[in-house]
């Protein structure tokens, strides 16, 4: 196909196996490596992909909402979060949201439901007896099993009594999070966000401390739509200049290793000219967060 | 009209170690094996684009994959080899 069309050069998607490319360069073809992204507008959303990924979004907000009214009939006992005589655990509610959402035409794997020093880890996907009277983080990530796009949402509970500490990281995180939404929209460069939400961090005591495993130590935020992680990767990596249409996450934490507490809020926007929409509509405030 | 410039994507668009959601994203058909899709560019700007498929998914290739022309593979593979 090539020879027909007088070219001797190929560039290949990034993705490639090497052994293709190797068999490709001893069949004489020159091979370069293209560069992401390979479809410039596949990073900006049409209003089709919006719905589809605001469909998910809804179906995994009715889900959250089922857990919250769980936790609240829960009980408390030596510290562990009860439900008819049984601990609840994170696996329990795991399996409980990602049935519902399989249930309404979504798939999720790994949903994040961790509590305590495990809610301290960003990724930790969360094992074991639910505690109540301290962090509990919810990053749920599914897809449409029809469409094929994500949504992506992270909620922090805190079923009981809130530590003081609780309090002022969950005030911060929301504080830092409205912060970075109020920058978005098109042309700012995505690490300006991460650097000012960092600095108010800093200002209300939570300074970020990489090697300790302390303070804010993920990016702000990442592309979504066909996956849960799409270019860009990261919004403040390196300098990316955001484009107007761009589904991005805007998910600031904090962590607390030695305190065992753990603090994530995340919300999925989309980039427009003048700011940006806001496609997450699950309640954040302190008083929606705190499960008596 | 000259052609300027030939991509390849190699890959999967479901549930194989090889997935590619840029092939996907364009595409819009699920195929759990890597294929070929050569895109060549015009001196206009417009692309032409081809998927490579063998017998297994022609004939669903060309009833469901969107924004391109759906080639059987076989007579190709043979060449590469």
């Amino acid at each position: 196909m090539l020879e027909k069309r007088g070219l001797t050069a190929l560039e290949v998607h990034p993705f490639t196996p090497i052994e293709v490319v190797d068999r490709l360069r001893k069949s004489g073809i020159k091979i370069r490596i293209g560069q992401l992204p390979w479809y410039e507008n596949r990073i900006v959303k049409t209003e089709k992909e919006i719905s589809h990924i605001t469909e998910v979004q809804n179906h995994m907000e009715d889900v959250l909402d089922l857990v919250q009214k769980r936790l609240r009939r829960a009980s408390i006992k030596n510290g562990f979060i009860m439900e008819k005589g049984k601990t609840l655990t994170s696996e329990g509610l795991r399996s409980f949201i990602e049935l519902e959402l399989f249930r309404r035409g979504c798939a999720s794997y790994d949903t994040i439901v961790s509590s305590g020093a495990q809610s301290a880890i960003p990724h930790h996907v969360g094992v074991g007896p639910l505690r109540a009277n301290t962090s509990i983080i919810f990053d749920i990530y599914p897809y449409s099993r029809k469409t094929g796009y994500f949504s992506d949402m992270t909620r922090t509970f805190c079923k009981g009594d809130p530590p003081t500490l609780f309090v002022k990281m969950y005030e911060a995180v929301l504080a830092g999070q409205e912060k970075g939404i109020g920058m978005i929209r098109a042309g700012v460069d995505g690490k300006d966000i991460h650097v000012a939400i960092e600095e108010l961090f800093a200002k209300a005591g939570f300074k970020t401390d990489l090697v300790k495993g302390r303070g804010f130590i993920h990016g702000t935020g990442h592309g979504l739509g066909l996956l849960c992680h799409e270019p860009p990767a990261r919004i403040n990596e390196g300098s990316y200049i955001l484009k107007n249409g761009l589904v991005t996450s805007v998910e600031p934490g904090l962590y607390d290793p030695g305190n065992k507490l753990g603090v994530r809020t995340e919300d999925l926007v989309q980039v427009t000219k003048t700011g940006c929409w806001n496609l997450t509509k699950y309640p954040k405030q302190l008083k929606d967060i705190i499960i008596p | 009209m000259s052609i300027k410039r030939a991509r390849l994507i190699y890959g999967a668009t479901y549930m194989a170690e090889t997935i590619n959601m840029d092939l996907f994203w364009l595409v819009r058909m699920p195929l759990p094996d890597p294929h070929f899709f050569l895109e060549f560019a015009r001196e206009n700007g417009r692309w032409d684009r081809f998927l490579l498929v063998g017998s297994l998914e022609f004939t669903r290739a060309k009833l469901e994959a969107k924004n391109c022309q759906v080639l059987n593979a076989e007579s190709y593979f043979k060449k590469v080899g």
